[in-house]
């Protein structure tokens, strides 16, 4: 499996890495994806980055509201992990690059 | 004489982090230099995107996307050493430095690089990192060193809307 991380992807020195057409409202699993087309992205816990400034990210990046980010947050920090994303792999990569950019421990991985 | 550790605005673009003694101007210094990827933190400042799941991804990911990480971090790290060549002694009231406003997402970033590879440089723990952990010795001085970038990382966050 090659990746394809240059589609979509935009850098600006002021906000970082940013997904061209990435969705405005919070982003959700497309229904039209066969399961076995759809990838999860997971963010996992780590013991350093600070709960603010993960919600923050997952704000920014995710374009989740406050009250989302927060469970998102509580989920990874008291579960160890949250699939903070579901979709199409090419998309899945670029979130955990985003995610990477922002310093969050994010994998993706096949949805069961 | 007791100083106090103030992040306070001087104006509307500028704010100043102020009242640190030397030891503390030590610290700020070490913000960039503890950044940079060493062979104990860069495993987890560029983690692999499936985890060892599929290695040809993960070596992609390593040879295409790690580099414009790295130009990333580094660009932030660059931003925070600027603003600290300019830190000078404010006549009695200790150490003091000014960071533009704009500079909050680039300092926040650089802050969290140093401790995260400070973490992974020393593999401290959930336990450890506790606040109410006690610990001494060069383990005690690599969690102050997280703690007060954290506190920084913290008072820089409450005043930014977005990263």
């Amino acid at each position: 499996m090659r990746l394809n991380f240059s589609a979509g992807m935009e850098w600006r020195a002021d906000t970082g890495f940013l997904l061209s057409g990435a969705p405005a409202a919070e982003p959700e699993l497309d229904e039209d994806l066969a399961l076995d087309a759809a990838w999860n992205v997971i963010v996992h816990n780590d013991p350093v980055n600070l709960m603010s400034y993960v919600v923050k990210v997952f704000m920014k990046v995710l374009g989740f509201s406050l009250e989302r980010a927060e469970k998102h947050m509580l989920e990874v920090h008291h579960k160890g992990r949250s699939v903070v994303w579901t979709g199409e792999r090419e998309k899945a990569e670029l979130y955990v690059q985003q995610l990477h950019a922002y310093l969050l421990l994010a994998t993706l991985e096949k949805s069961l | 004489m007791s100083r106090k550790l103030t992040l306070r605005a001087k104006n509307a673009q500028t704010l100043v982090l102020s009242g640190m003694d030397e030891f503390l101007g030590s610290l700020m210094r070490d913000i960039p230099l503890l950044g940079t990827p060493s062979s104990g933190s860069e495993g987890r400042l560029f983690p692999d995107p499936t985890g060892g799941r599929e290695a040809e991804a993960d070596a992609d990911w390593r040879e295409f996307v790690r580099p414009e990480l790295e130009d990333h971090f580094a660009l932030n790290r660059d931003v925070v050493e600027e603003d600290l060549q300019e830190m000078r002694d404010s006549r009695g009231g200790g150490l003091e430095v000014e960071i533009p406003r704009a500079h909050l997402p680039q300092w926040i970033h650089a802050l969290n690089q140093a401790r995260l590879a400070l973490n992974a440089q020393h593999g401290l723990g959930e336990r450890e990192l506790e606040e109410d952990t006690e610990v001494s010795g060069e383990e005690g001085l690599v969690l102050f060193r997280i703690q007060f970038y954290g506190l920084l990382q913290e008072w820089m966050l409450s005043l930014v809307d977005s990263l």
